[in-house]
């Protein structure tokens, strides 16, 4: 299906995010996780989840981002994310509507950041919005550009975190 | 030797000694003789009496003797020089000092006399101008005391015929106090009066116990109908306990199909990627999954908006006797309580009633107690009266 996006919304806190959904694999309720010996970034980092005989680090985007776990939450969903060769599980909120926007609708309602945002806000690669009509609609969840989307880029996602919980050892994990 | 008192009392003194000498030795030689002690006692006894008689007699004669000097003395020197040789040296001194003291010419008036005679005579006459207003005071008081010696026996007039006026009052008393002790006419009106509310309380009171039996059956048909409405209560609250489970696990099952059909539609976007895959047919099936995921959602959504109120509102108890039975009841309880509050009252009144009943015949006794002391009283009344009279009399 050439000539159409698709971006899956998920929540954290108050606000609705999308990440691309070509990237997400599948999405989890509360995978069985194996912590690791990190202590310090514990929070952040939970631990280890097999999917598919392989051991992806998991990450909570809620303390990456807020400040405060997406862990505890009762509808906490786990992204399970590739993209080339890299891989990893974001934990989020909860997952929202798919959204599926032609080339043509993507070009009015689709507006590019500029670049010098500070990580990890710099993983966000543009914001959809309603723009002046309103003829966006996701394709089967009653949600609708109300509010605009910031649209993550997931590796770049998890690169920013994983950088922000250890910039010295970062590309060793990497 | 001329007699003086000093030597007059030295013999006397002697005597005594030898006197009371005498009864020591006799006591001494003859102790067992009494008779003798006896008589030598009475006689040394009679002897100074004698002798003391004759003592006192002798110098009231020694007082006259100088008695007689001294005015001899004091009339003539010479004779009073005669008459001290009759007397002891011990009057002498005496005898001189009245000669001496004799004034030298006869005794003339005073010149003043005439001015004391007339202060003499004004003190007179205002002697006896006091002595006749003294007299005249006597006279006024004389009066007075007639004038009230005819009050008094006016007034003692009056007392006897009060006296003689409570005669008939007493043996009216008399009279009143002998009688019995009759109820009085007031009493058996209020009698009747407290035995008719009386009978009127006693059927109030079967009244209220009847009525008070049906509200007590009226109180266990209430009861009857809470329990049953409780039980019914808690049968709905175990169904709405039921149900809830039973929503919650299709709430569960909602969400995992929710999750689950956005897996498969994530994984048939992924499919339509795939070169050589007929889109038409993953279009299809992506809008099937999307309707079904709408409509999966819509419900949740449904659910998450009405299950707070219907998990946290109370299960409604029914009334198991709606409207007709509370108003019944309520008419029931509105009357028992005006008819307990009716017989409360009637109790109220019996009781003052009574007790007014009771004051009023306390106050009856002590009225006769009253009576029955009044001839006593008026006994002591007369008698004060005579008494007065006669002291007046």
């Amino acid at each position: 299906m050439k000539g159409v996006s698709s971006w899956l919304q998920f929540r954290l806190g108050d606000q609705t995010h999308a990440l691309d959904a070509t990237a997400v694999r599948q999405i989890l309720r509360a995978p069985r996780l194996m912590p690791l010996p990190l202590t310090s970034a514990r929070a952040q980092i939970p631990g280890l989840m097999a999917w598919q005989g392989r051991p992806l680090p998991v990450i909570d985007l809620g303390a990456c981002l807020l400040r405060r776990s997406s862990l505890a939450g009762a509808d906490a969903r786990f992204l399970v994310w590739t993209q080339a060769q890299q891989a990893g599980v974001l934990v989020v909120d909860g997952v929202g509507a798919l959204l599926r926007l032609s080339a043509t609708t993507l070009t009015r309602h689709w507006a590019p950041t500029q670049p010098g945002l500070p990580p990890p806000w710099n993983a966000i690669r543009g914001v959809l919005h309603a723009g002046e009509t309103a003829d966006i609609a996701p394709t089967g969840f009653n949600c609708s550009l109300s509010t605009p989307i910031a649209v993550f880029d997931v590796a770049a996602l998890w690169m920013a975190c994983w950088d922000r919980l250890h910039p010295a050892d970062g590309e060793g994990v990497r | 030797m001329k007699r003086t008192p000093q030597r007059s009392l030295l013999l006397f003194w002697l005597i005594a000694l030898a006197w009371g000498g005498g009864m020591a030795a006799i006591a001494w030689v003859s102790p067992a003789q009494p008779a003798l002690l006896l008589t030598a006692w009475s006689a040394g006894a009679a002897l100074l009496l004698l002798l003391a008689l004759y003592l006192g007699l002798s110098f009231r004669l020694d007082l006259l003797q100088v008695q007689q000097a001294l005015r001899e003395a004091s009339a003539d020197p010479q004779a009073g020089e005669a008459g001290k040789s009759a007397l002891a040296p011990l009057w002498w001194p005496l005898i001189e000092a009245a000669a001496a003291q004799q004034p030298a010419g006869k005794i003339q008036p005073a010149p003043g006399a005439d001015c004391i005679n007339t202060q003499s005579k004004a003190q007179i006459d205002l002697l006896q101008t006091a002595l006749a207003a003294e007299r005249a005071q006597i006279s006024v008081w004389q009066q007075k005391t007639a004038q009230a010696q005819a009050e008094l026996g006016l007034l003692r007039r009056q007392v006897q015929d009060a006296a003689q006026a409570l005669l008939p009052v007493e043996s009216v008393l008399a009279t009143v106090t002998l009688l019995p002790h009759p109820a009085p006419a007031a009493v058996e009106p209020q009698q009747d009066q407290s035995e008719a509310l009386g009978a009127l309380a006693v059927t109030l009171a079967g009244l209220t116990a009847e009525f008070a039996t049906q509200v007590h059956a009226a109180n266990q048909q209430e009861a009857a109908a809470a329990a049953q409405a409780q039980a019914r209560g808690a049968q709905h609250a175990q169904a709405v306990a039921t149900l809830c489970h039973r929503a919650g696990q299709l709430r569960q099952a909602v969400d995992d199909l929710q999750l689950f059909g956005l897996n498969l539609r994530l994984q048939l976007s992924h499919f339509a990627d795939t070169p050589g895959v007929d889109v038409a047919v993953f279009r299809q099936a992506e809008a099937d999954l999307d309707a079904l995921l709408g409509g999966l959602q819509s419900l949740s959504a449904d659910d998450l908006s009405s299950h707070p109120a219907t998990d946290t509102a109370e299960p409604p108890v029914p009334e198991p006797f709606p409207q007709v039975g509370a108003r019944l009841l309520a008419h029931l309880q509105l009357a028992s309580a005006q008819i307990n509050a009716a017989g409360q009252d009637l109790a109220q009144r019996s009781a003052r009633l009574a007790q007014a009943r009771a004051q009023w015949h306390a106050a009856a006794e002590q009225q006769i107690q009253q009576l029955a002391s009044l001839p006593e009283l008026l006994q002591r009344l007369r008698s004060a009266l005579q008494q007065a009279a006669q002291k007046n009399s």
